[in-house]
């Protein structure tokens, strides 16, 4: 088990011929990720990677069942491609698109209210259902199947966390990551849901960095609403306030999302907070023993 | 993108938000010109990207031309925060009855529009966040409909605000949405909002930074050669701020960085500089270009180059690194150990290619937590 994607999960890549889409997307198909449509505006009908074109999502709805996309259409058009999504209500969107405007994500946010959709990104590394699917930039080999269900708004450092959480000895369900810019579509919050109702998913480690208040209020939330162990680690702890750190959310402003702010929060809501990627898969580790333990 | 006062305000006297008039010299000539064109009664305000001026000595107020001419020459001279002074505005003075403060930002945890509004004008709004937090108006916009007036003017009736000067602050604010959501605002601010003797509400200073994302779609914005060395590094699609310790950092990814930058400190030694790769690791000019930008940097004494490939590949990465190399041994500008740890796709090829190099520069770790022990015993902490 795992969350949102597995290995039955029938995948659209929008953008798909494009230079990261078709990079990507070989990457995915690698992975063993059923790839069953892609669109390109333009190259409808065509082929690519022995996956079938079409010019419009709609046309690949009424052939494909679809259960998730995933886009990596130009900055500018990332507003269109994900309405285009709702359209055809596609009920899992992943944006790993940098630099979209925060105006669309803000638009794109009222919109998808509602809608059941639920939305990854942008900026986001993607999730991958380990050694099932995978829909983003994951190093694959990274990941075994195993009982930690990972959660970051960083992309390359959760990789690292899952490295060391796999050379624990553990493995993962899934890793998610909810992207690195101001507006998000999902929260600490959703995922940590997804998490605590997933069966196989027995320990979640959340990986935050400095910035925006999402640590807290993903704090607030373990502590009345998650009953399975949480461990964390915040990327950040020495960074200087007032300055953009890679990520546009990532700044500290006046005193607001600061490390020691998360900290805390998190502490107090029993969360251990690791200073190291090897530390947070030794939390994981005790707090997998202390599950057992119980049983 | 963060606007220039002067700039800021060109595009709220566009918007209809009435501005103090006046003219911006980049000369201490300039600057007595526009004394004298504009009668006196002037105040001189450094055009800077950064806060704090009115403290730094930035603002002043002549009492003749030649008092213009010896202060704008002050000013002009003038380091703000290390940003040398260009530009002088030289503005009317305002006749100053209450002041406010009002200001839209996009707020990051709502994902929407928060428009701020608070009776304290002149106070810097983090500060009055921390002190009085009570004092500032909050109204979330949604952004489908944009702002409505009835919103603003409920806070300003709970602010205490008198009827007669409602309106006059309801338009400004208003039109500095319009202005906002026409240019991608990230944060656009005016403190103080000004209400003179005779009533008028003026924008007195102006605060606009416009989201970094949007700016390719916005042709009416300023185009300006790159300032500082981040602007530079952006300019080469890298994100790099510059820091007050000795160890360089290049790695992929923001977060990742940071774990750089905290692994260093876990062992007391502190970073030169974050520089995150980000989506341009795939090509192997993006890590050339990033270990020429660490390296201009005097403090930098040891680099630390930390990847994680995902979506890019460890084996171009490492043939970018061995042809940085190259050029800067023929150059014989290279005095700087270099200890990299390389992980993710393609990360044997990618050590394999990194050990064929002779230089005696290099050094390889596999484990992250050796690199960093490395780096340091070779860097040293810094004076």
């Amino acid at each position: 088990m795992s969350i949102l994607i597995n290995k039955d999960s029938k995948v659209l890549s929008q953008g798909i011929t494009g230079k990261l889409g078709s990079f990507a997307t070989e990457r995915m198909v690698e992975y063993g990720t059923k790839v069953v449509a892609g669109i390109t505006p333009g190259k409808g009908g065509s082929e690519t990677m022995g996956v079938p074109i079409y010019n419009t999502v709609r046309e690949a709805v009424r052939v494909h069942q679809i259960d998730a996309t995933i886009l990596f259409v130009p900055p500018a058009f990332v507003k269109e491609a994900i309405f285009e999504a709702l359209d055809a209500e596609i009920k899992l969107i992943v944006v790993a698109v940098e630099r979209m405007p925060v105006k669309d994500m803000m638009m794109v946010k009222q919109a998808i209210k509602g809608t059941g959709t639920i939305l990854i990104g942008p900026n986001s590394p993607g999730i991958i259902s380990a050694e099932e699917c995978s829909m983003g930039y994951f190093p694959g080999d990274v990941y075994r199947k195993g009982p930690v269900g990972i959660v970051s708004r960083s992309g390359t450092f959760s990789y690292q966390v899952g490295d060391e959480i796999t050379r624990a000895g553990l493995g993962e369900t899934s890793s998610l990551g909810i992207g690195g810019d101001p507006v998000t579509g999902c929260n600490f919050v959703d995922i940590l849901k997804l998490y605590e109702e997933d069966p196989e998913t027995k320990v979640i480690t959340l990986i935050g960095e400095i910035g925006r208040t999402s640590e807290e209020e993903a704090a607030e939330y373990i502590q009345s609403n998650v009953s399975k162990p949480v461990v964390s680690i915040i990327a950040g702890r020495t960074a200087p306030p007032g300055k953009t750190m890679g990520h546009a959310g990532a700044i500290i402003t006046g005193g607001r999302g600061s490390y020691d702010s998360k900290v805390r929060a998190l502490e107090k809501a029993g969360v251990p907070v690791a200073k190291t990627p090897k530390e947070v898969a030794s939390l994981a580790r005790e707090a997998l023993k202390k599950v057992k333990s119980r049983k | 993108m963060k606007l220039f006062e002067f700039e800021a305000k060109g595009f709220f006297k566009k918007a209809g938000i009435p501005v103090p008039e006046g003219v911006v010299a980049d000369t201490a000539e300039g600057a007595r010109k526009a004394y004298e064109d504009l009668g006196g009664n002037v105040v001189l305000k450094s055009q800077v990207l950064a806060g704090g001026r009115g403290k730094a000595g930035g603002v002043k107020f002549p009492k003749s031309s030649d008092e213009a001419f010896a202060m704008a020459t002050e000013i002009l001279n003038m380091k703000i925060k290390d940003m040398p002074v260009e530009k002088v505005l030289v503005e009317r003075a305002l006749d100053i009855k209450k002041e406010f403060y009002l200001g839209i930002i996009t707020d990051p945890d709502k994902g929407c529009p928060l428009l701020m509004f608070s009776a304290e004008g002149g106070v810097e709004i983090e500060v009055l966040a921390a002190e009085k937090p009570e004092a500032i108006r909050k109204v979330f916009i949604d952004p489908r409909y944009g702002l409505m007036g009835y919103q603003v003017q409920f806070e300003l009736q709970q602010a205490g605000l008198p009827q007669e000067l409602q309106n006059g602050i309801i338009n400004a604010a208003r039109r500095l949405y319009q202005v906002y959501w026409d240019m991608d605002g990230e944060l656009i601010e005016i403190n103080p909002l000004v209400i003179t003797s005779e009533g008028k509400v003026i924008a007195a200073d102006a605060k606009f930074n416009v989201d970094n994302s949007a700016v390719p779609r916005h042709p009416e914005l300023p185009k300006r050669p790159a300032r500082t060395i981040e602007e530079r590094a952006a300019e080469l699609g890298l994100s790099y701020v510059l820091l007050d310790g000795n160890i360089g950092i290049i790695s992929n990814g923001a977060g990742l960085t940071m774990s750089a930058m905290d692994f260093l400190r876990e062992y007391s030694s502190s970073p030169a500089n974050f520089l995150d790769l980000g989506g341009g690791a795939t090509q192997a000019s993006a890590i050339k270009n990033g270990m020429k930008i660490v390296f201009e940097n005097p403090n930098v004494t040891a680099l630390l180059i930390y990847v994680f490939a995902g979506g890019p590949r460890c084996d171009v990465i490492a043939s970018g690194v061995i042809e940085a190399l190259d050029e800067m041994e023929k150059e014989k500008s290279l005095r700087t150990p270099i200890v990299a740890t390389l992980h993710g796709r393609y990360k044997e090829e990618g050590m394999k290619i990194l050990s064929a190099s002779k230089s005696p520069y290099l050094y390889l770790e596999t484990e992250v937590e050796d690199a960093v022990r490395k780096v340091i015993e070779l860097g040293g902490h810094s004076k």
